[in-house]
């Protein structure tokens, strides 16, 4: 009756053998039966005197318990050893029924708070109110508590309304958003609202379903924080999608809310960009992470600034307390938004949804997965067409995995016609937008106004890029405001950087031009630190850093690094610009399981085993 | 928030936490580093900002951001939290400290990044952050509380959050 969690996600050693164990927790065990949720057998003398009944379920980031608040007596014995143990808390506590009694065994060592809280898991605010602590030991190494539930969990009085409200998010005239505003409508759910806050896209239907809301005026960062502390707060319905404007919502949709139950805490969608129209090239779009930081977190959330190198894609199953649903796609209660709320402070780009994620497992509540429908995105992100950070269930982790298959870079050179532009705009309106952002530029006044002239010939963003470059090379920057602005430009047109990374890249190029970076390269104290950490692999990595200045000018790293990824890109994604006349792609892609399953790629970012199968379920394909 | 809190960010923003739609000084930038809870600084003397801007802003009547005013004129009282500087020692960049500093005390240092044109860094003497902390080193060995003032103070946090976030 041990639960059954896979070695790979390295449950610590638990076990119940010590002589006072049983008799302390016998006079605790005043009901006969029991629902047990273990990492170590009661001891004989207990078992035979009690019913015993558990889940066969696997431990992992997908565990339910179905039972919702019906489960009289629960015992958890040494549930902390778990990286998951935030959700055997949550699934223990909903499934007990109000009144019900709950005794807690395990080290007291691990009672004593975790990584994102200094209070244990049921002292944490999302259970207050709802768990009395009846009485305490101490024995031994352990602690015994007998918990009594004197009250339903905080979303129990809205768990009947089954009703759903959808947020979409707008910025501008978006077809997506109507065309999802259809795909939303025909969804076979008992009750529905759609509220858009934003600019209401053209053409929508003609529905009282269908509501408006916006800022009171326009924020141009992205006030995406804002947006959705609206929604949730105008929502109709307990149930709450809330989305950015750029998915195709799936048609297992329905049946994978139905799948996962209705008591859940915030979850999202495995989600995936189609580099083709085949539905052969599959890439994982950023909406499961895990900030992986060995120093106390918190104080990454106060200055609500992430470096992401730390930050990763971990496969579906598992589960971090420091993971966090990606602020495209959130599916939770609005009780449950309300309780956290999102922080105002922070804008589009801004790890505001890691900051959320953190908040929200602070108090309890944990960030998970729901596996059984797959969201595609309309768009990639720009940034990660290559390669992503994957974290294995082992700790393991693989900075920048490439995860382009051998497939796609064969088509892409066999059948190029296949394959979706990457930008939503055409070569003439995305070179328009370069011409009138670089020529707002501080430092344009001095290298000369751009014109879309200078871009004829270039098929390429590696070669339209490479103009910019040229260009603002010609002359040397004065001031950091110079700098700053050529920075800005790629935050403007290609990815938009949080300010903590424009900053850096300024400071990095003024070092590179006043002489201060290479001075650093050879500090003696590097050269001491080197020593005592020796690795080849970094003795190597520090040669190459010493050695590049002299293959050529690095004072604008960010647009080499960048000419550098598009020209990477362009071997594997052969169509960058929409062709002109062309309208934008608004059909969801057909996955090809066949050769989607054939990539082991594939299985290193976003497919795994389980006992229900394979997963993430995908649309079209068999269940098992 | 009590006012140990308040230092646990050992930097001050020096022209407030500007971004590509806030330019550094403007109202806009210290709204940014209020709502982050970031200290920030404003040159009064500068005149990007006034007081009576910053107070309209409501960002001088919240307790939960330590700001650092500066300026030659005197300012008159106000019901606000700028008390919090009401004794610090303020050095501008390549300064030392003159009068002797007592345990508690607050210090400021201008950071080698307050600098913005690229002339003035190359001719500055000063080329790190490093230095003008040795040169701080009695300060804190005398109870001092250093804070860094950093026109890249998101960079700063984004580097080096281990080492100048104290908790």
């Amino acid at each position: 009756m041990i639960l059954d969690e896979d070695p790979v996600f390295g449950s610590l050693e638990f076990s119940l053998d010590h002589p006072a164990v049983d008799a302390a927790l016998e006079p605790l065990l005043t009901s006969r039966s029991w629902f047990v949720l273990g990492y170590a057998e009661l001891p004989a003398s207990l078992r035979s005197k009690l019913e015993l009944t558990s889940t066969n379920a696997p431990v992992d980031n997908l565990f339910r318990l179905d039972s919702f608040e019906q489960l009289p007596a629960i015992l958890t014995l040494g549930i902390r050893a778990s990286r998951f143990a935030a959700i055997l808390f949550w699934e223990a506590f909903h499934a007990l029924a109000t009144g019900g009694v709950w005794v807690d065994v395990d080290y007291a060592e691990r009672c004593r708070g975790t990584a994102v809280s200094v209070r244990d898991h049921v002292e944490r605010e999302y259970y207050e109110g709802s768990i009395e602590v009846i009485e305490e030991r101490a024995v031994g190494p352990y602690r015994i508590r007998l918990m009594r539930k004197t009250a339903p969990s905080r979303i129990t009085a809205t768990t009947n309304d089954d009703g759903w409200t959808f947020g979409i998010l707008t910025a501008g005239p978006s077809p997506n958003a109507e065309r999802m505003v259809r795909e939303i409508l025909a969804l076979e759910l008992p009750a529905i609202e759609i509220v858009i806050c934003g600019p209401k896209p053209a053409n929508l239907p003609d529905d009282a379903r269908i509501r408006q809301i916006d800022l009171e005026k326009p924020e141009p960062r992205g006030w995406i924080t804002k947006k959705k502390n609206m929604i949730a707060e105008a929502a109709r319905y307990e149930n709450l999608c809330i989305l950015h404007d750029r998915f195709f919502m799936p048609g297992r949709f329905v049946e994978a809310l139905r799948r996962y139950g209705n008591v859940f805490s915030v979850v999202t969608f495995p989600q995936v960009f189609y580099a083709d129209r085949t539905g052969t090239c599959i890439q994982r779009y950023p909406d499961y992470q895990v900030v992986k930081w060995s120093g106390d977190i918190a104080t990454l959330v106060r200055a609500g600034i992430f470096d992401g190198h730390y930050v990763f894609h971990p496969q579906y199953n598992d589960f971090h307390e420091t993971a966090f649903c990606c602020g495209g796609l959130y599916i939770t209660k609005k009780t449950i938004w309300n309780l956290v709320r999102q922080d105002e402070a922070l804008f589009h780009a801004e790890w505001e949804d890691a900051v959320f994620g953190y908040e929200c497992q602070k108090i309890g509540i944990p960030h998970r997965v729901n596996p059984y429908a797959c969201v595609e995105s309309a768009n990639p992100h720009p940034m990660l067409l290559t390669a992503i950070h994957v974290l294995h269930p082992s700790g393991k982790v693989e900075r920048a995995f490439h995860h382009v298959s051998a497939h796609q870079r064969r088509i892409a050179d066999e059948q190029p016609g296949v394959f979706q532009p990457l930008l939503t705009a055409t070569k003439k309106s995305y070179c328009a937008k370069l011409v009138a952002k670089f020529n707002r530029m501080p430092i344009a006044q001095r290298t000369g106004a751009l014109s879309e002239a200078d871009f004829i010939g270039c098929d390429r963003l590696s070669e339209v890029w490479s103009v910019v470059h040229a260009r603002v090379s010609s002359v040397p920057p004065q001031t950091r405001t110079e700098i700053f602005g050529i920075f800005t430009l790629i935050s403007d047109v290609i990815f938009n950087h949080p300010a903590c990374v424009l900053q850096h890249w300024t400071r990095e190029a003024e070092r590179a031009l006043t002489g201060m970076a290479a001075k650093r390269r050879f500090s003696p104290l590097q050269l001491l630190r080197d020593a005592l950490t020796f690795s080849p692999k970094d003795l190597l990595s520090r040669a190459w850093r010493v050695l590049r200045p002299a293959r050529g000018s690095r004072q604008y790293a960010p647009i080499d690094d960048v000419i550098a990824y598009f020209r990477e890109v362009e071997t594997c994604y052969p169509v960058a610009f929409v062709p002109e006349g062309d309208g934008a792609m608004s059909v969801a892609t057909v996955a090809n399981r066949e050769r989607l399953l054939d990539a082991e790629q594939n299985f290193r970012t976003i497919f795994f085993q389980h006992r229900d199968g394979l997963l993430p379920r995908m649309d079209g394909w068999e269940a098992a | 928030m009590m006012r140990a809190e308040l230092l646990e960010v050992r930097l001050v923003a020096h022209r407030g936490l500007w971004d590509k739609f806030a330019a550094p000084g403007t109202l806009g930038a210290y709204v940014r580093a209020w709502r982050r809870r970031i200290p920030f600084r404003v040159d009064l003397d500068a005149g990007t900002v006034t007081l009576q801007e910053l107070l309209d802003a409501g960002l001088l009547q919240q307790r939960d951001v330590l700001v650092l005013l500066v300026s030659s004129a005197p300012l008159d009282s106000f019901g606000g939290n700028v008390l919090i500087v009401e004794s610090c020692h303020y050095l501008p960049l390549g300064a030392t400290l003159t009068a002797p500093v007592q345990p508690g005390d607050l210090v400021f240092y201008e950071s080698i990044d307050t600098i913005d044109s690229l002339d003035a860094m190359r001719a500055s003497p000063i080329k790190s952050d490093d230095a003008i902390e040795a040169g701080l080193a009695s300060a804190v060995k005398a109870g001092a509380v250093l804070m860094r003032v950093c026109d890249l103070a998101e960079r700063e946090l984004l580097l080096h959050s281990a080492r100048w976030i104290v908790r």
